[in-house]
């Protein structure tokens, strides 16, 4: 590997420990911004003062900002994100059951927005006359103007109800049931990402395409799918990965309606629960999990752009 | 020898896809090459030469299409050409070799990977044996450890080693005809004499025939054995090249050929054409109007033609302002010599280091400008000349102020210039870059540029006055007043650009190639324009170059820069008629001639090119500023080094007023 490159990995790698640290940081002192007190919460309504201050104390909250900090590290380091205010259940174990379904439904999402948006920046780029591109324009419209919520409620009410072939909502029982309940969820949250993901792909191409070295490789002879696969795709794929990881954020807040319209238990939907009954503990632990899989999507489309363009380097 | 060409171009026209009447780009072009023939094609910018190699190639840009003609191409000796449809030869006959080497290169693959890829699809030969094939070419064309370098990206050559695998590129695909897009120009003289003989080599060895488009007709004097002048998509003129260089029947080609500076001759004005070229898309007959090259307008019997024909018989280039006290002015006035000129600035024993990442975390410190000593002085025009990256501009932006040194100093009028320089001392010293197309606001008009410097020091009711006065000075008028800098012609950009620098009025104009984008009939105006402009209002000019012809026409003084230092600093005259330091006579015998094709021994081309008079030619591209050799700098590329070069710093040498470092100076052409 190039030294530039190597130089480049380290750096971004080096580069996350203060952000999570940040993230960390913004997780806890979420606790303190939030309206009302928590241990008054958990203590119940008829809870006397005494009685609050012994929650306050077990849950830390009495500690200096640092001092919570350094608990909330401690305790995040044996894999204890604290307990529910209102099942008194482990979080990390509420985690392990849910953050399944939303993987599943956000690869779901990925893979549907990938081979629609694929397909569809490339006959945008290579063939911009045709037909085809401007059908793919107009849809591209279309569904960039439709809310992922409604697009949900339309596919469930068109595919589901009316041929009765994949369920409307819930989470089936055997794999195949399971299956089956992640088709129209995966659609939506792919059509939402989609159009973006299409149009900065074929902008990307057609930049590509009107490089110089494209002439170069046409004038020795390239063309077709050797063209496309060895000097344009490599030199396209870059901006297009770097904002589908801009998009995961966008991605990831999708999955918290998405499962909430198709009623998925996933971690989206605890979330809404969580917050609607103000398990503070639940949302932190969330919070936290959530940002950490945006930093990490984002290093890993950093990483990878560094591995298809050569002249990546840490400035 | 087949008696048949390799290629012929039988009435090819090219014109934009456009609804009703498109304008035509080319207009019934016909050539031909045969096997071992070199065609130089030549004209100014936007000619049409370049969409004549990629009409040939069916390579057109999108918008373009080929509306007429036929390229007939040969595949087997002694076999008559037959017609290729469109974009069937590219890679299967015909390849090409592009301009910029830094964009033509995929920069994701590997250049041994794409070479062996490109060996693969014409041979069909196994991985392995594509593999030696590819090594093969890369050493063939001059690729240092080709075997190292077959794993290298093209980011990490340099600007020559990317060209030549761009030409092992071409020449992988095994073609009959290789087209030649301004392959050197891109690059400096040392290197671009070393590239025109691989190319001539290239022809000779394998017998290919060539089109060589240049702007540069002392490139096509030296490559070509015929040649073609392009003139608004048509051949004006064309025949082997000494019948058309040196007895050029058409005005137009005249005028072309006595716009080039040369190192030979007396030295004069320079002669540019008058008159704004002929724009692609609008083409007209050319007919030349009292030495004017304008094409007429539409309405050539209407009274307006009439008008602006009489209108064109003034020389376009200058303003009859301007035109007026030059006519009068002596030669002999201008100073020559440097000495004893009072000093404006003077630099003394400059250091600037740029900070570089060499390891992780290390870092180490590139010395782009190493301990330079240079005076300015009043009214006078220093050039600066070098390869790129010998730290001329990195010299220039220290002595505007855009460059901390990091030892030395600049005095300007005697007084040290402080590292954060007040608002009235940077007035004093203006830059102007080389490409005025991306250093004026595409989005403000001429007027509204030049009134933003005036803001300052000009009460608002005088802007317009003052603004107009400037264009006025640099022969611009009323009409680009209002235009956008896309409206104008790159001549007029970088005229706007001269003028946006006069605004504050400084004393100092530092030019960083100034006129490198600018074709020479167009260079020529801008270049005369800088001269009168000293003479009028007392300016120095640092003026930046590559190219010693044009500093040997404009500059007063030149100081040679390599890797960092000063090697050879005095008059014009003396310096490039009897050079002392040996890095200086290699520059200047790597300039081709305009008027003479070169007869030397290295080139084993029919040509004889690149034959190098005096000492040699230089070996290999400068090393790196991070790794300055010890000595002398020079040593390890010096024709003349001996022992004591690597070992001793050699000290300055003084004769009739110019100075050299060398341990042999003037004495390099034993």
């Amino acid at each position: 590997m190039p030294a530039g490159r190597l130089r480049f990995v380290a750096g971004r790698l080096l580069q996350v420990v203060p952000v999570l640290l940040a993230l960390l940081l913004i997780v806890v002192l979420l606790q303190q911004l939030m309206p009302g007190d928590p241990a008054r919460v958990i203590a119940g309504p008829r809870a006397g003062a005494e009685q609050v201050a012994r929650v306050r104390h077990d849950l830390g909250l009495d500690q200096s900002t640092a001092g919570q900090f350094w608990t909330y590290l401690t305790h995040l380091s044996h894999g204890d994100l604290g307990r529910s205010n209102r099942t008194g259940i482990p979080i990390s174990a509420i985690v392990g059951e849910r953050a399944a379904v939303t993987v599943w439904l956000l690869a779901g999402g990925l893979l549907v927005s990938t081979l629609l948006a694929v397909p569809a920046a490339l006959v945008m780029a290579l063939r911009p006359r045709s037909v085809a591109a401007r059908l793919c324009a107009r849809s591209l419209t279309i569904i960039l103007n439709c809310p992922p919520f409604w697009v949900g409620l339309m596919l469930a009410s068109v595919l589901a109800l009316r041929t009765g072939w994949l369920p409307v909502g819930g989470f089936g029982e055997d794999t195949g049931d399971r299956l089956r309940s992640m088709v129209l969820p995966s659609l939506t949250i792919g059509l939402a990402a989609m159009p973006l993901l299409a149009r900065s792909g074929a902008a990307s191409l057609r930049q590509v395409l009107a490089a110089d070295h494209i002439t170069t490789a046409r004038s020795l002879g390239l063309s077709g799918w050797p063209l496309l696969r060895r000097h344009l795709l490599r030199n396209a794929l870059p901006p297009a990965v770097t904002l589908l990881a801009v998009q995961a954020a966008a991605l990831l807040f999708g999955a918290v309606i998405v499962e909430q319209t198709f009623g998925l238990p996933g971690l989206g939907a605890e979330m809404v629960n969580a917050a609607s009954q103000r398990d503070f503990p639940v949302v932190q632990a969330l919070t936290l999990i959530f940002g950490t899989a945006i930093i990490g999507i984002n290093l890993l489309a950093d990483l990878a752009v560094a591995l298809l363009d050569p002249r990546t380097t840490w400035r | 020898m087949t008696s048949y060409p390799l290629l012929e171009v039988d009435g090819l026209r090219v014109a934009l896809q456009r609804r009703g009447t498109a304008p035509t780009l080319l207009d019934g072009l016909s050539f031909a090459v045969a096997a071992g023939q070199c065609l130089g094609i030549v004209g100014e910018s936007g000619c049409g030469k370049s969409l004549t190699l990629r009409a040939t190639m069916g390579l057109l840009p999108a918008g373009v299409e080929r509306t007429g003609g036929q390229i007939r191409l040969s595949h087997q000796a002694d076999a008559a050409p037959t017609a290729v449809p469109a974009g069937q030869a590219a890679g299967r006959g015909l390849a090409m070799v592009f301009q910029d080497s830094h964009a033509s290169l995929d920069p994701t693959t590997r250049v041994g990977a794409f070479v062996t890829d490109i060996v693969r699809r014409r041979t069909g030969a196994s991985r392995a044996a594509a593999r030696r094939r590819a090594v093969e070419l890369l050493a063939a064309v001059g690729v240092p450890d080709p075997a190292l370098r077959f794993h290298s990206y093209p980011h990490e050559l340099s600007g020559g080693m990317r060209q030549r695998v761009a030409i092992a590129l071409a020449l992988a695909t095994d073609p009959r005809v290789l087209l030649c897009d301004e392959p050197t120009t891109a690059l400096d003289v040392t290197l671009q004499a070393e590239i025109l003989l691989l190319l001539d080599a290239a022809r000779a060895e394998r017998g290919l025939g060539m089109v060589f488009v240049s702007h540069d007709i002392a490139v096509i004097r030296q490559i070509a054995d015929v040649v073609a002048v392009m003139y608004a998509g048509q051949i004006i003129e064309a025949g082997p090249v000494a019948d058309v260089l040196d007895r050029p029947r058409h005005p137009y080609t005249r005028a072309l050929i006595d716009a080039v500076p040369t190192l030979e001759g007396p030295i004069g004005r320079f002669r540019p054409i008058a008159g704004a070229p002929a724009r692609p898309g609008r083409l007209h007959p050319l007919l030349p109007l009292q030495g004017s090259l304008r094409p007429p307008g539409r309405g050539l019997l209407g009274r307006r033609a009439r008008h602006r024909r009489a209108r064109r018989r003034a020389p376009i280039g200058l303003h009859p302002l301007l035109l007026r006290p030059l006519a009068q002015r002596p030669l002999a006035l201008r100073p020559r010599a440097g000495g004893h000129m009072s000093a404006l600035i003077r630099v003394h024993s400059l250091v600037v280091d740029h900070p570089v990442r060499a390891g992780f975390l290390r870092r180490r410190r590139l010395r782009a400008v190493d301990g330079v000593d240079l005076e300015l002085g009043r009214g006078e025009i220093l050039g600066l000349v070098g390869e790129s990256g010998c730290g001329k501009s990195t010299l220039a932006r220290a002595i505007v102020g855009l460059a901390t040194p990091t030892a030395g100093g600049v005095l300007l009028d005697g007084a040290p210039v402080p590292r954060r320089r007040p608002p009235g001392m940077r007035r004093r010293i203006q830059m102007i870059y080389q490409d005025p197309g991306s250093s004026l606001d595409p989005r403000r008009t001429v007027s509204q540029t030049l009134a933003e410097p005036l803001r300052r020091t000009v009460p608002a009711e005088k802007i317009a006055h003052r603004a107009r006065e400037l264009l006025e000075m640099v022969g611009l008028g009323e009409r680009q007043a209002h235009a956008l800098p896309r409206e104008l012609s790159g001549g007029q950009r970088q005229r706007v650009a001269i003028a946006r620098a006069l605004a504050v009025e400084p004393e100092v104009l530092v030019a960083d190639e100034a006129v490198a984008a600018l074709d020479a009939s167009v260079a020529g105006a801008v270049l005369n324009l800088l001269s009168d402009l000293r003479e009028r209002l007392g300016l120095s000019v640092l003026f930046i170059s590559h190219d010693l012809a044009t500093v040997r026409g404009l500059c007063d003084r030149v100081a040679v820069m390599y890797l960092g230092s000063i090697v050879e600093e005095g008059p014009v005259a003396r310096v490039f008629a009897r050079p002392g330091h040996p890095y200086t006579r290699v520059l200047l015998d790597a300039v081709p001639s305009r008027d003479r094709r070169r007869s030397g021994t290295a080139g084993p081309g029919p040509g004889g090119l690149g034959g190098v008079g005096g000492v040699g030619r230089l070996g290999g591209e400068p090393p790196s500023p991070l790794d300055v050799p010890p000595g002398c700098r020079f040593h390890p590329r010096c024709p003349r080094a001996a022992a004591r070069c690597g070992t001793s710093e050699p000290s300055e040498e003084r004769r009739d007023g110019q100075r050299v470092w060398c341990h042999f100076a003037w004495r390099h052409e034993l």
